[in-house]
């Protein structure tokens, strides 16, 4: 089956586009559509652990299936602000 | 409700002034503005980009449920987009109610949940380089992995520049063109070329491919 990938934020500057077509097995989930991507960010796997996925434009899990002609959007986390930098500062 | 992402200026003065009513006791306004200096760098402006359709989607969700979770009358929530220099408004959230506790709750409430929840993201821009602006993990409901419960540092990704951050990309790594294998899986190989980026690529049947730029 085919989806398309969405790439966001510091995640478009690391796969180097925006969007890509994917072939993947019949009922493959979420979880193995990231696995597929992990190599893509070496030295930062904790990356992979902090994302949303939208599939569809609805937040999923990574149990979720995906089927033909799905829009899934790896979402990196979003811009905080300064009070975010000053909580977790030190 | 008035819930908006534009790519022009947001008119705060406007909007405020046009959202009150005869029931209204309170107006409160929260106005994002673009600093001049992050983490101790000039910045010289910022790009915000956002899941567009998605983003908007959120937005108006947010601007409902804040009506309902808090009583206030009405809710107005304008994001902008693309480069915004310092002072300008990337964000303005404004909320009318008969009381002031509810509109500064749900003001508060408005902006926190935005910042965390809805697909915008910043690059800064630094005169010596640029990076995108770390952000609050996502909640535990939104997460794809469930697995993170601490702000995700090195996510910052120096795209020009010199700056010090650490968590820079190793630039020998590169997407290939690779294995004839099975569907969706590419290889990475490193130190093939110098460059990493990479502007296009697709991932068939038969492998992936890529093309260096």
């Amino acid at each position: 089956m085919r989806v398309c990938v969405l790439y966001f934020g510091v995640l478009k500057d690391l796969v180097g586009h925006g969007r890509a077509e994917m072939n993947l097995a019949e009922g493959a989930s979420v979880a193995e559509l990231l696995e597929v991507h992990r190599g893509l960010a070496k030295g930062r796997e904790s990356l992979w652990e902090s994302i949303a996925v939208a599939v569809n434009q609805e937040y999923a899990r990574a149990g979720d299936v995906l089927k033909d002609g799905d829009e899934v959007a790896l979402l990196p986390p979003v811009s905080g602000g300064i009070e975010g930098l000053e909580r977790y500062a030190g | 409700m008035r819930v908006e992402i534009t790519d022009a200026v947001i008119p705060a003065a406007e909007i405020v002034a046009g959202i009150k009513a005869g029931p209204d006791g309170a107006v409160c306004v929260f106005d994002g503005i673009v600093r001049d200096n992050s983490r101790g760098r000039k910045t010289l402006h910022l790009d915000y980009e956002a899941y567009r359709e998605m983003a908007l989607e959120q937005m108006r969700a947010l601007s409902a449920e804040a009506v309902a979770k808090f009583g206030v009358r009405d809710v107005t929530l304008v994001h902008r987009l693309g480069r915004l220099g310092v002072g300008e408004t990337s964000v303005l959230v404004v909320v009318a109610s008969a009381h002031r506790g509810a509109a500064f709750d749900a003001c508060r409430w408005l902006i926190d949940t935005l910042k965390k929840t809805v697909p915008i993201w910043k690059k800064e821009q630094f005169v010596d380089g640029a990076i995108w602006a770390d952000g609050e993990p996502f909640p535990e409901e939104q997460r794809a992995s469930g697995l993170a419960s601490q702000r995700v540092s090195g996510l910052q990704e120096e795209v020009d520049g010199s700056g010090e951050e650490s968590g820079r990309a190793s630039h020998d790594a590169h997407i290939s063109e690779s294995r004839y294998g099975a569907p969706g899986t590419w290889a990475f190989d490193a130190g093939k070329c110098n460059c990493w980026a990479v502007s296009s690529f697709q991932v068939r049947d038969k492998g992936a491919k890529s093309m260096c730029i």
